[in-house]
């Protein structure tokens, strides 16, 4: 019973982490965005590692990134919440 | 409470996303000449469709000391002024051009053939690689047989108009087929080269030297 319970706390924490990680992935998607479009500005800002080329390949792959991490956030979030338990 | 905390990030991310995606260029003006926008029943796009993504900003160019140069490996390196460079003869064609960030624009081009200028400067046997230079610093290459099997353009007009500056003034390569970085502006140099292996500006940072609308963007 007490691994049961240790196992639901440890799949809600990972929704946790999914939801922040969906969070870094949409920064990052804006980041590339602008850094493929205002490349002037992103470019030297992140000395050189933003560039154009590399935010444009970046670009749609974080995109992807951003809807599996969200469904996983939210599908984790429903569960917990349709098994009963706190939002806490 | 702690959820209120948690949830600020993400109103803040979302906040600056639906700020900045409306965001208006200040220095855009409204041009004062009267463009076409349709031509033998092609709906043409607008001068002002087009988006700022040069590397240095609009560059401002005068025609005073304003030459094409034509230099590498020519038998008569040439140095022209823009009058001399508009006495070849003209032609016009519609063409759209494709950036690479997805915005397309479809106009009229009219300008003189980059084959005519070189064939003025000669070019030597084993030159196939042609180098635009630009202003500011901008490089990019066309490979020689496809400029003349193309008949590709150094465009002086855009839909009845004269370049403006935003766009290229004084001429810009009208790269039909190619990308949009292929399509270099303020145009001052043309080299003709015979390496293979040259790469310009955004060749160079992982764009597919090719440049082919029907092939990869990168580099494989």
């Amino acid at each position: 019973m007490l691994t049961r319970v240790a196992g639901k706390t440890t799949i809600r924490r990972l929704g946790h982490w999914f939801g922040w990680l969906a969070l870094a992935f949409l920064v990052l998607t804006l980041l590339t965005g602008y850094g493929i479009t205002q490349f002037r500005v992103v470019d030297p800002l992140t000395f050189g590692v933003v560039g154009k080329a590399v935010s444009q390949r970046w670009h749609e792959t974080v995109a992807l990134l951003i809807v599996v991490f969200l469904a996983l956030h939210v599908s984790i979030a429903l569960w917990w919440r349709l098994r009963g338990g706190s939002t806490q | 409470m702690r959820n209120a905390i948690r949830i600020w990030p993400v109103l803040a991310v979302l906040t600056v996303a639906a700020c900045s995606s409306g965001a208006v260029d200040p220095s855009f003006e409204a041009l004062q000449s009267v463009e076409i926008r349709e031509y033998q029943g092609e709906q043409l796009s607008s001068i002002g469709d087009f988006r700022e993504n040069s590397i240095k900003g609009v560059q401002h160019v005068s025609l005073d000391g304003y030459r094409l140069e034509v230099t590498g490996l020519v038998d008569k390196p040439l140095e022209l002024t823009y009058d001399e460079v508009l006495a070849h003869s003209r032609y016009s064609k519609v063409v759209t051009l494709h950036c690479v960030e997805g915005w397309d624009a479809t106009i009229l081009w009219e300008g003189v053939r980059i084959e005519d200028i070189l064939a003025d400067a000669g070019v030597k046997d084993g030159a196939p690689v042609v180098i635009f230079h630009a202003v500011d610093g901008y490089t990019s290459s066309l490979p020689l047989a496809y400029i003349q099997a193309n008949d590709i353009l150094l465009a002086y007009n855009m839909n009845g108009v004269t370049l403006p500056a935003e766009r290229g003034f004084p001429f810009q390569v009208v790269a039909e087929s190619k990308w949009g970085y292929k399509w270099v502006k303020w145009v001052d140099r043309i080299e003709l080269s015979n390496d293979t292996s040259y790469r310009g500006y955004w060749e160079v940072r992982g764009y597919n030297n090719d440049g082919d609308q029907s092939g990869p963007i990168f580099e494989p």
